[in-house]
């Protein structure tokens, strides 16, 4: 339980659901809307009534009694919280005067209620995971292969009339072929498609070298899951072993882990001590979604993971965004997603504990002995199709500084390796100028294979030493 | 090994890809790429695979089912194929900023206000002072200096930005200099004359674009001593890197200026005004006390009314510009004001008082200041206003004191504006972008809550006094809240309209600059001086600005008070004969409940109705029809 002394702007805006819903708080806060603006005794609580488009007035809160603020408004937005709630935090914040009163009804009621919820999950009453059904397996697997017929059709099309020829006519059946794979199970596959048919058309009014390279390679990887996915679905239907199980095929096809379908696999890690190392906002086009990806380094193993939250643009208003996170946290139950060097990761709770020196000299110690080992180990992986394009590594170093015509090179030893920015961390070698960089440590960074170079760079995110991690995203 | 032929292998299999591979059998890029990649499988195992892979393409009914194979065989071989090593000389990382432990939101929420060079940009409070010095925000803020917008916000947010980070800039701002050169004024404001050597290289440099060059002429005025390049680079450049030696020279006042003034003056162009404007040196100075009594002495003598006009109009808008920083022309300042009415509505002193007045920040503030107490110790009714200016900058803490200023008061009182990261009022009237900022004060002074307090003190007895005033005391009423001329024959309009000025401004400047614009500390203090200032106002009449400044103001209010002050308002707006104002019944239904705008109403129905005899009948049977229609609505 914290209290209402906690709250700043800073965490006013961390709370928002995006930019938009702050800076409209910030503007309901300025006009003065608010009137009797109340705390609680204790200080857990504030609350009052905000002018709206309405008659009346909107109520307001903001709890602090539980372990993350809950805020409550009757207002009719969606989203959460709202930008009177907001803005009720930002009077608090800016030393507004506020009258010490008793919680209103409806807020205490509701209180109660969540004291009893958390009563009943202390005492044990966990629901039992839902059992999977190996018939409806089966079904969907060859639901999913017939679909896999009509999406190598498309590849293949594209393959033998080309890329820039898809007009508006064509564009239109493929895209009416598309939406066929999502009955077919298979949304991923059918995401792909629209993202190459809108690309292909805005090509041929369009040329474009770069862009037709991307397009074929994108049409590359789909053809190559088609192939391993058809080989993956027959090899399942033969030995009976349906259910799903630690490949990366199955999110390929657009399969959705559940936990409980991850713990059941065994993918996953009891007590792991992870650390954020960077978090970064990027735009999957394809998805036409928000991903909120953070990299984490595991203490004890090393391993180097990601989590993502993905947040579509048709529904960006109703999710809240993921934010960089501070600390080391102590997991129960670590799950870990099908993938190669750079598994997903996802909890449902973890403790935190302020990082320390040692932390981050653990962390130091955990880097790749020899940058030849790191990028063969990211070799293997980029080569593969169905891979990233870029691998997450931790390397260490004794030396990061700039060349006479401005790129980055950041040595061990006799070691080397050049640092670039990319399309997705446009200003990382800016800020990695301006940065104060220790003299020796690790960075964290992604290994990615440059075709037009011919070369594997370092994209760097975030230099880790003692002192901690300067985060270049 | 050489595997160039692997390469160009891959490039002809994506070009096929992209093309199409219907005819790939007549492909004969393709074919003859795959023919010299022979010798590279024949010594590589992994090469082989791909080359026999190629073969079956050429050979397939159906490429367009093997294609995709090739290219993914070909892609693999890639990535292991590249080196990684770099072994080019390097110089260590010297950035000097850390980290600071802020989540992305709060980075990100920056970095997007920096990039849009948003208005917010330098309201941010204080609290984000180590987030601006984060890499991620420089980097962010450097990019956009040298690719943004570059607005009026965006120059403050600049400066506070040298304010706050420091010379730490420097080398990421040096390193950022590309096509715009913005860069370098701000690293010469950080280093004062240190970056000479960088500055005189870059504005020689012919292969530096254009804009690089005339930023860094610009930046030579850092040092006295290029004096001699700027008026070589004038010789001998063109176009805009000309101009912009020229206004480097005119603005340091350097003496290799003055020959080249005195060449340039002999045949004046009104394209040189802002040069000599700048100039303080004594060719220009000499230039306009000739120029302009120049243009006096042919007004005198204009054949007839339009030559008059026109060359008066030339006279005053010159002189506005021309007297700018010509600390020694007092005397001809003084002999345009010898003649008020140059023409018809042509008068010169407005142009006398522009020209003081953009000075007072500029780079002789100091001795401009002087010469506006000269000025006004000689023509008081004339120079009140840049006197105000001038004391205020010199001396913001305390009272202008100057008679008939006191209408200027709310100027000044409208004209600053806090920065909560350099943690100062500022001055942000007459043209102060063009300068460095210059801090006013750090708390807001007394005297200007005072001012609004009396504002509302003398509003307040001005109608008070309607009915049993002294017309004297009315008359003096009026010209102290600024009314001059007519008011003795019509006091009592006089002073309604000057009233409702008054009252428009100070709401005006409460609620749209000082209140958004103010400290946290001072935000209270100003709250206090309004409401008083308002309260006093709706005692006898007030208009709709004021109750807006009361909603601003006085969130605790409760449903009665506000019931009764918009009752008030309504019955004076009725006794004021003001018809606009005593229609707004809207405001009942912003803020109160349907059922407490019925009796609100109601008790202003009754009221009205007490009126009858003492206001006009007609606007009374208005007023209680408009109000019955309200009612009847809400009832509903």
């Amino acid at each position: 339980m914290s209290t209402v002394e906690i709250i700043t702007e800073e965490l006013v805006r961390s709370l928002a659901p995006n930019p938009a819903a702050f800076s409209n708080a910030q503007k309901i806060s300025r006009s003065g809307d608010f009137s009797g603006l109340s705390v609680t005794a204790d200080k857990t609580l504030i609350f009052g009534e905000c002018k709206g488009s309405g008659k009346n007035p909107y109520r307001t809160s903001a709890d602090f009694s539980g372990e993350s603020p809950i805020c409550r408004c009757s207002c009719p937005s969606r989203q959460f919280p709202c930008k009177h709630s907001l803005a009720l935090m930002l009077e608090y914040s800016s030393g507004k005067s506020f009258t010490q009163a008793e919680a209103p009804e409806d807020v205490a009621a509701k209180r109660e209620k969540i004291a009893k919820k958390a009563e009943k999950s202390a005492s044990g009453e966990a629901k039992p995971a839902p059992k999977q059904n190996k018939a409806a397996a089966a079904k969907k697997l060859q639901k999913q292969a017939e679909g896999l017929d009509l999406a190598e059709q498309f590849v293949n099309d594209v393959f033998s009339r080309g890329v820039s020829s898809i007009n508006r006519t064509s564009a239109a059946q493929y895209r009416s072929l598309a939406k066929q794979l999502g009955d077919f199970y298979l949304p991923e596959p059918m995401a792909i498609v629209l993202d190459i048919v809108t690309a292909a058309e805005a090509l041929s009014a369009e040329p474009n070298d770069a862009e037709a390279a991307r397009l074929v390679a994108l049409c590359t990887k789909l053809s190559s899951t088609i192939k391993k996915s058809r080989v993956y679905i027959n090899e399942k239907l033969e030995s009976g072993e349906v259910l799903p199980e630690d490949s990366l095929l199955y999110e390929a096809m657009g399969g959705v882990w559940k936990l409980t379908q991850l713990k059941e696999i065994g993918l996953f890690k009891e007590n792991a001590r992870i650390i954020q190392l960077s978090f970064s906002v990027l735009f999957d086009s394809t998805h036409a979604a928000y991903i909120d990806t953070g990299y984490w380094l595991d203490l004890d193993s090393g391993e180097i993971s990601k989590t993502e939250n993905i947040r579509p643009l048709k529904v960006l208003k109703h999710l809240t965004a993921a934010d960089s996170s501070f600390g080391v946290y102590n997991v129960p139950e670590l799950y870990r997603y099908p993938g190669g060097l750079n598994r997903r990761i996802r909890w449902e709770s973890a403790t935190t504990a302020e990082a320390r020196p040692e932390d981050y000299e653990r962390a130091i110690s955990l880097a790749e002995p020899s940058l030849a080992d790191a990028v063969k180990k990211a070799k293997n992986e980029l080569k593969n199709t169905l891979s990233d394009e870029a691998t997450a590594v931790l390397l260490p170093f004794d030396f990061i500084g700039f060349a006479e015509d401005g790129h980055g090179v950041l040595k061990n030893g006799d070691e080397s390796i050049s640092l670039c920015e990319t399309a997705a961390y446009p200003n990382v070698i800016n800020v990695l100028r301006i940065a104060k960089i220790p003299h020796k440590g690790a960075v964290l960074g992604e290994l990615f294979y440059n075709s037009d170079e011919r070369r594997i760079y370092l994209c760097p995110l975030s230099v880790v030493s003692v002192d901690g991690a300067t985060r270049l995203v | 090994m050489d595997i160039s032929k692997f390469y160009e292998l891959r490039e002809r299999l994506y070009n096929t890809a992209a093309a199409g591979c219907m005819t790939v059998s007549e492909d004969f890029r393709l074919k003859r790429a795959v023919e010299d990649f022979k010798p590279l499988a024949e010594a590589n195992k992994a090469f082989a695979k791909l080359f026999s892979l190629c073969e079956k393409l050429l050979s397939a009914d159906k490429p367009e089912c093997v294609i995709a194979d090739c290219i993914a065989l070909c892609d693999a071989l890639a990535v292991t194929q590249g080196a990684f090593a770099d072994s080019a000389a390097a110089t260590r990382a010297d950035g000097v900023y850390p980290t600071v432990e802020k989540p992305a939101s709060a980075i990100s929420a920056i970095t997007t206000l920096i990039s849009k060079s948003d208005t917010d940009l330098w309201k941010l409070s204080a609290e984000y002072k180590d987030t601006l010095r984060d890499p991620r925000v420089i980097s962010a803020f450097i990019v956009a200096l040298e690719k943004g917008k570059f607005n009026e916000n965006f120059q403050i947010f600049c400066e506070i930005m040298c304010e706050v980070c420091g010379k730490g800039l420097v080398p990421a701002l040096k390193a950022s200099v590309k096509d715009t050169g913005r860069q370098l004024k701000y690293i010469a404001k950080l280093t004062g004359d240190e970056e000479n050597e960088y500055f005189r290289a870059l504005a020689t440099d012919e292969s530096k674009p254009e804009k690089v060059r005339v930023e860094a002429v610009s930046a030579l005025g850092c040092s006295p001593e290029n004096g001699a390049l700027l008026a070589e680079i004038f010789n001998t450049s063109k176009g805009k890197i000309k101009d912009a030696a020229l206004m480097t020279l005119a603005e340091t006042d350097a003496p290799e200026a003055e020959p080249i003034f005195e060449k340039l003056l002999q045949k004046y162009k009104k394209s040189y005004a802002e040069i000599v404007a700048t100039s303080s040196g004594k060719t220009c100075t000499e230039f306009v006390r000739k120029h302009l009594l120049g243009l006096l002495d042919a007004v005198e003598h204009a054949v007839d009314d339009i030559a008059r006009l026109e060359t008066a109009s030339e006279l005053v808008n010159s002189a506005a510009i021309l007297l700018r920083n010509k600390t020694e022309l007092d005397d001809v300042f003084l002999e345009l004001l010898a003649h008020p009415e140059l023409s018809f509505n042509v008068n010169p002193q407005n142009s006398c008082r522009a020209a003081l007045e953009n000075g007072i920040l500029g780079k002789n503030g100091a001795a401009v200041c002087a010469q506006i107490n000269r000025l006004y110790e000689k023509a008081p009714d004339v120079f009140y206003r840049p006197k105000a200016y001038a004391d205020f900058i010199e001396h913001p803490e305390k009272e202008p004191v100057v008679p008939d200023s006191e209408f200027e008061h709310y100027t000044l009182i409208g004209s600053i504006s806090y920065v909560p990261l350099l943690g100062s009022y500022f001055f942000t009237h007459l043209d102060s972008m063009k300068f460095p900022l210059q801090p006013l004060f750090k708390r807001l002074p007394e005297w200007m809550l005072n001012y609004i307090r009396t504002r509302g003190d003398l509003t307040e007895k001005l109608f008070r006094d309607i009915d049993a005033p002294k017309r004297a005391d009315m008359v003096k009423n009026a010209e102290k809240l600024g009314f001059k001329g007519d008011a003795k024959e019509d006091a009592l309009a006089a002073a309604n309209r000057t009233a409702n000025n008054t009252i428009y401004m100070i709401s005006s400047v409460i609620r749209r600059s000082l209140l958004p614009n103010c400290s946290a500390e001072d935000y209270e203090r100003i709250r206090a001086a309004g409401t008083y200032f308002a309260k006093k106002c709706m005692n006898s009449f007030g208009g709709h600005g004021v109750i807006a400044l009361i909603e601003q103001m006085n969130q605790e209010m409760s449903n009665a008070e506000y019931a009764e002050m918009l009752n008030t308002f309504t019955i004076n707006s009725l006794k004021e004969n003001n018809a606009a104002e005593r229609q707004l019944l809207f405001f009942y239904e912003k803020h109160l409940p349907s059922d407490e705008v019925v009796s609100a109403m109601e008790n202003l129905l009754a009221r009205v109705e007490k009126l009858r005899g003492d206001v006009d009948g007609k606007a009374i049977d208005d007023q209680i029809c408009l109000i019955n229609l309200r009612i009847k609505m809400h009832k509903k």
